[in-house]
């Protein structure tokens, strides 16, 4: 059987208003690296992270809403994309990806954005540097406000931070209130609006050649407004923390220790809404981990390694109420233990001319559903055995140079992943862009991609234009294939269910001009 | 200094990363009394004064299948080598009828003579039931009689049902699932038929199909076992629950000549 999958309208284009120093903008051409420096950029303010993110080469967003836009990296979303905040992975709890991990940042937490290659469940990644003071920098404070009249919403941002002696500092919190939009009739829309608060802890002391350094983000949003959809989230939150041991040494030499710890919650809900069946829709996503990361400068190469262990934990449960009789109650993701392991190592060696980079990646994990209640569920379908143990790997190589205003770049990157939990264990996961519900699959096997791209970047008094091509060879795809199960969720057109379906290509092209 | 940092931070990693599972043994507590989790019913003497009975059921007495257990005594020592046998009667102004009845065995670990009785219909103003246990035991044939309540369910667990062909009536009494859950669950009815206002014998040889519906989302469950005939009127099946709250249980049934006997009825199971 053989399936084709093509995605060739892949076009994004944006145009951003907002200025770049000359430096950021080189920084990207070399290292794949945005810089927002979004902290001091008040026309940034208002925007989310999700749309400052857009306009990173490759990023489309899927728009359910008004909030918490669905990344998608080149053909890439969901389980096979890694997103991750300083290195720390951090899982949505929302079965219906209404809530990406961008959501539960500020754009003002934002430093700068990059690729990572490799992951240990997706095969790509992004990762989203936060901003850290600098020590010796001078006390620094800035308030800052937006109010946009089309929307109805306003915000303001704080922040403060600074270094004394060997501390440094950042205190950042902000909120923003959206109210329902305005029809050009003066009519409000319903369910559009959103307000969200955030505040961000940052301390870190020097000592020597170390520095400790504690971090620690709270995001709440409520009343979250999906005009599109049947039902609102009335709440989303985070709580996320991190302690960070690093070292410099003379001379390309670094090595780093983190651990951290984060809590996801979110509630969808249709208590505003007129409908037959009332539900509640609460997820829960919990994670620990750490790492230990390392790189020496030998001759011209740089060289790193990293060892990386994480534990998420997930439940959601869905609860419809009827009159009369016992509410309608469900697991829709049982409750998950997945462990991980990963071991990697990169190897990059740069010139004026051109950049070698390439890189290797071993992963194992472990899942397995922890009660029996979302057993039982599996067993309906005729799953006994529902824990599984997966190594992947991956590896890639990526050749850059780079001629008068030009770059070019030419990547290779083999990967395999292990399926994820909504993949796995999703138990009548609703889609509202297919109408579907979908099954998760507890013997689906590893998915490898095989992926290529060239892109060009070129500089043009001020201008930034990229262009991509990728194309995506998969093997033992994960896709969902239509069944003769019923619907769950009211209005459903069916059931689907993942399956490995063997191969696939994705092809796209990407576009991207910054000012 | 640095050696006991990376110790407290490995060793935090460690823990957070093997933290433990909440994996408590539960404690079981034997029950002294095997009957203890039943239903009294009704303690009464025999017309031989040496006897006496105590009917237990597996709760209230209900229109539909019930497990009845009757332990006799002799001289207040459990008799255990008794022929005994339930003769339910309902008593209505113009007639009285019997009901389906699975007449008991002994039971040495309740040491109690466990069978079961299918009402048909509750106590009510149309009439009361009596339960009639007889008792051969030695040379000596004694009864025992008692009145007993039989209640209406909320869920009927009973489908009566005429064959127009035949002008037979059937009553089709569910047994499992007796506490339903989510996932698969043993489904078990007993078929019986009325040859006679005092005869209702089991019904073999039929074939049956159930198909599970939750009405309020208008959805079923996959992978359900129709129901395989067992002997002595006993139907077994599996039924899947893919979530809590309202289902119908819609059954069909056919009789041993492949015509469809019933249809377009369920059973109401409503769980949480």
């Amino acid at each position: 059987m053989k399936h084709y999958l093509w995605i060739a309208a892949l076009f994004g284009a944006a145009i951003s208003a907002w200025s770049q120093s000359q430096d950021s903008l080189k920084n990207e051409v070399l290292n794949e690296v945005v810089v927002f420096d979004a902290a001091n950029n008040p026309v940034t303010q208002q925007s989310t992270v999700e749309e400052v993110l857009s306009v990173y080469k490759g990023v489309t967003l899927i728009n359910r809403g008004q909030y918490g836009k669905d990344l998608v990296y080149r053909g890439l979303s969901a389980d096979r994309l890694n997103v991750t905040l300083d290195g720390m992975r951090v899982f949505g709890a929302c079965t219906d990806r209404m809530d990406p991990i961008t959501s539960y940042v500020e754009t003002g937490n934002l430093a700068s954005i990059e690729s990572n290659h490799g992951g240990g469940g997706g095969t790509n990644g992004i990762n989203l540097q936060l901003v850290k003071p600098k020590s010796n920098q001078l006390f620094k404070a800035r308030a800052s406000t937006y109010a946009n009249l089309g929307v109805n919403g306003y915000g303001y941002s704080l922040n403060a931070s600074g270094s004394y002696q060997n501390h440094q500092f950042l205190v950042q919190f902000s909120q923003r209130k959206h109210d329902n939009y305005s029809m050009p009739n003066g009519e409000k829309l319903a369910f559009t609006g959103y307000s969200k608060t955030n505040g961000r802890l940052y301390y870190a002391i020097s000592l020597k050649d170390w520095k400790l350094s504690f971090d620690g983000v709270a995001d709440l949003a409520t009343d979250i407004g999906y005009a599109g959809l049947p039902m609102d989230v009335s709440k989303a939150e985070a709580a996320m923390a991190s302690v960070g041991l690093e070292r410099s040494f003379e001379k390309g030499t670094w090595l780093k220790f983190k651990g951290y710890a984060n809590s996801v919650f979110h509630v969808m809900d249709d208590s505003n809404r007129e409908v037959l069946v009332h539900m509640d829709m609460p997820g829960w996503s919990t994670t620990y981990g750490g790492f230990v990361e390392g790189g020496k400068q030998v001759n011209s190469w740089k060289i790193s390694v990293k060892a990386e262990g994480f534990r998420n934990y997930r439940r959601a449960e869905m609860t419809m109420y009827q009159d009369f009789y016992s509410p309608m109650f469900m697991l829709t993701w049982p409750d998950t233990k997945w462990t991980s392991g990963v071991l990697s190592t990169r190897f990059v060696r740069e010139s004026d001319r051109f950049t070698h980079s390439f890189g290797g990646l071993i992963s194992y994990q472990d899942m397995m559903i922890t009660d029996s209640f979302g057993a039982d569920q599996w067993a309906v379908f005729g799953f006994e055995d529902l824990g599984r143990s997966d190594v992947n790997f991956s590896g890639d190589y990526s050749f850059d140079f780079y001629r008068e205003k030009s770059r070019y770049n030419f990547s290779a990157q083999y990967s395999s992943r292990a399926p994820g939990v909504s993949e796995r264990y999703g138990f009548y996961l609703y889609n509202a862009n297919d109408g579907y519900d979908y099954l998760g699959n507890p013997d689906l096997k590893t998915e490898s991609i095989l992926q290529f791209s060239a892109q060009h970047s070129i500089n043009l008094s001020g201008w930034s234009i990229t262009s991509q091509v990728f194309a995506n060879l998969y093997n033992e795809y994960i896709f969902g294939q239509f069944t003769n199960y019923s619907g769950m969720t009211l209005g459903a057109k069916g059931v689907r269910q993942y399956q490995n379906i063997g191969t696939a290509q994705q092809v796209g092209v990407n576009s991207i001009v910054v000012k | 200094m640095k050696n006991s940092i990376f110790a407290s931070l490995a060793a935090g990693l460690l823990m957070i990363l093997s933290s433990c599972d909440k994996n408590e043994d539960p404690i079981i507590n034997t029950p002294t009394d095997p009957l203890a989790e039943w239903t009294l019913i009704t303690t009464v003497s025999a017309d031989d004064p040496d006897y006496s009975v105590k009917v237990y059921a597996d709760g209230d007495l209900m229109v539909g299948y019930n497990r009845v257990q009757a332990k006799v005594y002799k001289n207040n020592q459990v008799v255990n080598d008794a022929d005994v046998y339930f003769e339910p009667i309902m008593t209505m102004p113009t007639m009285s009828h019997s009901c389906p009845v699975e007449q008991p065995m002994y039971n040495a670990t309740t040491k109690a003579y466990a069978g079961a009785i299918t009402f048909i219909m509750p106590t009510g103003a149309m009439g009361t039931w009596d339960l009639e246990v007889h008792i051969e035991h030695d040379t000596v044939h004694t009864h025992a009689a008692s009145e007993i309540v039989v209640l209406q369910p909320v869920e009927s667990k009973l489908i009566n049902f005429v064959d127009t062909t035949t002008s037979t009536a059937y009553f089709l009494a569910l047994i499992e699932p007796s506490a339903p859950r989510v996932g698969i669950n043993d489904f078990e009815v007993a078929l019986y038929k009325r040859e006679s206002m005092m005869d209702f014998p089991a019904v073999t040889g039929f074939s049956m199909a159930i198909e599970p519906e939750m009405p309020t989302m208008g959805h079923g469950s996959p992978n359900n076992v129709d129901p395989l005939d067992m002997g002595d009127g006993h139907y077994m099946g599996k039924v899947n629950f893919t979530m809590t709250g309202l289902w119908w249980v819609n059954i069909d049934v056919m009789d041993d000549q492949s015509n469809q006997i019933l249809d377009g009825k369920y059973f109401v199971i409503d769980f949480q």
